[in-house]
């Protein structure tokens, strides 16, 4: 089964008069452990569609339909719940919690989920940053940390409750060329090994190059859809 | 909610100057309350202390006959029987120290030159001494004795006034039984300076032997002044001289018993007010930092906007993002509150145990006819210190709502795109 099958989907921003429509009649179907990197010009409809996916917003029309569950009809607070259970994010700048360290960023997701078992969760959050080789910086807070160790934490916290789907909208827009094909690298082999489905967004040829597949957006249309 | 107290908190000592600032707005609210409510419970204290020590006792005894005529000072409408009701009230609660009779009239005071109005008292000087403070008061001579017959004592505005001195010699005439005028000559044996402007501007007194020859009474008693141990505060004060007076009247049918609370129950109605006008006090000061706390948080969210689209991002609710950020104004307003507290209670210890010189403060001026006068003690009051960290809590979390309200209602993809 797809683990994400988008229907149609259009999205369209009133302002004042005039209507922008980010997205125009997008279908695809993801199917789990996929590494998939959507790609485009600025203002193509990247970002409202990693959104849309991401279940932070609801598309004008179409259907988005999360392992044979529908969310069309979803109120915020499903969608909410949906995110909180099955979805995880990884964004262009980080976004740690400044006051939090680098475990109980990592930590976050299940502490919001409510889980109880506290060395349960600790122990969690150290397996995860061993997995992005981050073991020794636990007790680090964030602004210790180089952008690239960030960008680890930040791809530990998503995987640290084992999400359907990772989404990642320009996880290496803010790194040099060199840590930026690190991190590719890590969230490469954390798909292989972990087998979380990846979609993410990107600008960058070099990181294009590592996906497994590759879908172009422009003017909010979908206009191939590559796979290596 | 642990990891919400986590983020708060570390939020709130990520940004000391903030919430030192809005801390310290509402410490000093706080505590200008608690220490305000002190000296103004202390006024009381003083006041009503004085009321107690030179005029109106812990209760008086009266006939509702002489009540009904109190403002003319007859001679007639006495209580029955002095001694018996003196002994009944004397068993009626052992909180009870002293009881002596006094009888009030009006007279004229001459200094064969001038003469002036007064208001008299005939007291049994050695009874009288246990109930108020008048011996103490004296300034130059002494107080009567019963065994030194033809001496008053007369206030030290009065003395003045006339321009005698003790051993100076006045006559002093007055209505008496018989409905006539009597005069005597009498010298002043004392004269006393109270804390009661009126006793010391028109108070005479003199022995009950010399107001019975003067007035033509035997023992004519107005009133039955009741003395008791000192309470340790202000309200003790009040609700003991409230039993004491219940007791008193049970055991003396047909003779009206009434309190402190009601012979100064003028007094006692400003006092309400002067409290109202205290809470008006704190509510300023309070709004003045709530303005701070709204602030503080509503910075706070503007700082963190992105922060809370991460947080909404991974499904935290909207009610957790709007209980973080009133958490985070509860804690700046318990650290307020309770430095409000402490600096309350240290400003309390000092009026509590050093004292205020009232006349350093407020020099000769007038207060009003108000017994006002000697060191002024503020009084200890767990209860205005809970009511004020309570308040400032309330405050807190009142004014945190606002802005944490606004911080739920983001959208998480505006929250996100946040630059």
């Amino acid at each position: 089964m797809n683990v994400l099958e988008l229907k149609d989907l259009t999205k369209i921003y009133s302002k004042g008069d005039n209507e922008v429509r980010a997205l125009d009649g997008v279908s695809m179907d993801v199917e789990p452990g996929e590494f998939l990197a959507v790609v485009g010009p600025s203002g193509s409809g990247k970002t409202t569609l990693l959104n849309i996916i991401g279940c932070l917003d609801k598309p004008s029309s179409g259907r988005v339909v999360y392992e044979g569950a529908d969310l069309g009809s979803a109120t915020q607070q499903q969608l909410s719940d949906y995110r909180k259970d099955r979805i995880s994010f990884i964004f262009q700048s980080y976004n740690l919690i400044p006051v939090l360290t680098v475990v109980e960023n990592v930590e976050l997701p299940l502490v919001i989920e409510k889980r109880r078992d506290k060395a349960a969760v600790r122990a969690k959050a150290l397996e995860m940053l061993a997995a992005v080789g981050l073991e020794g910086k636990a007790n680090r807070f964030p602004r210790e940390l180089s952008g690239g160790q960030e960008q680890r934490v930040a791809i530990a916290r998503a995987l640290v409750k084992d999400p359907s789907v990772v989404l990642a909208d320009e996880p290496t827009a803010n790194l040099d060329s060199r840590t930026a094909e690190e991190i590719v690298d890590l969230m490469k082999s954390i798909n292989a090994t972990r087998g979380a489905t990846f979609v993410f967004s990107t600008h960058d040829k070099l990181v294009m190059q590592h996906a497994r597949r590759v879908v172009t957006i422009r003017d909010g249309r979908l206009v191939a859809d590559e796979r290596s | 909610m642990g990891a919400l107290w986590k983020i708060a908190a570390r939020n709130v000592l990520r940004h000391k100057r903030r919430t030192v600032i809005t801390g310290v707005v509402m410490s000093v609210g706080i505590g200008l309350f608690i220490m305000m409510d002190s000296v103004l419970v202390g006024m009381d204290r003083i006041t009503l202390d004085n009321m107690i020590d030179y005029t109106e006792s812990v209760a008086k005894v009266r006939t509702p006959e002489y009540l009904s005529n109190q403002l003319g000072t007859p001679l007639d409408y006495g209580v029955p029987d002095p001694e018996a009701a003196m002994r009944a009230i004397m068993a009626a609660d052992g909180r009870i120290t002293a009881v002596a009779p006094r009888a009030r009239f009006v007279a004229n005071v001459s200094n064969y030159e001038d003469s002036l109005p007064v208001v008299a008292t005939a007291v049994d000087p050695e009874l009288d001494a246990r109930v108020f403070k008048l011996p103490e008061a004296v300034v130059s001579g002494s107080w009567l004795s019963a065994a030194e017959p033809g001496d008053v004592v007369i206030g030290s505005g009065l003395a003045e006034e006339l321009g005698v001195e003790v051993g100076d010699y006045l006559v002093v005439s007055a209505s008496t039984v018989y409905e006539n005028v009597n005069a005597d000559e009498y010298r002043v044996g004392g004269v006393v300076f109270t804390p009661m402007p009126y006793i010391n501007d028109s108070g005479l007194f003199m022995a009950y032997g010399d107001a019975d020859e003067l007035l033509g009474t035997d023992g004519f008693a107005s009133e039955l002044v009741v003395a008791a141990a000192r309470a340790p505060s202000l309200d003790a004060t009040l609700d003991d001289a409230d039993g004491i007076a219940a007791r008193a009247g049970a055991a003396l049918p047909g003779l009206r018993v009434d309190s402190i609370t009601e012979l100064a129950k003028d007094y006692l109605a400003m006092r309400a007010m002067k409290s109202k006008f205290s809470y008006m006090i704190i509510l300023v000061v309070l709004l003045i930092a709530a303005v701070g706390i709204v602030n503080t948080i509503l910075m706070s969210v503007y700082a963190r906007i992105r922060e809370i689209g991460v947080l909404r991002a991974y499904g935290m609710s909207p009610k957790d993002i709007r209980r973080l950020f009133t958490l985070e104004g509860l804690m700046v307003g318990a650290v307020g509150s309770l430095g409000g507290v402490l600096l309350g209670a240290l400003m309390d210890w000092y009026f509590v145990e050093v004292g205020m010189s009232i006349g350093a403060v407020i020099g000769s001026i007038d207060m009003g006819g108000l017994p006002l006068t000697g060191t002024l003690y503020g009084e200890w009051n767990p209860a205005t210190m809970v009511v004020g960290f309570a308040f400032g809590l309330v405050v807190a979390f009142v004014a945190a709502r606002i802005p944490a309200k606004r911080a739920a209602r983001l959208e998480v993809t505006d929250a996100l795109r946040f630059v």
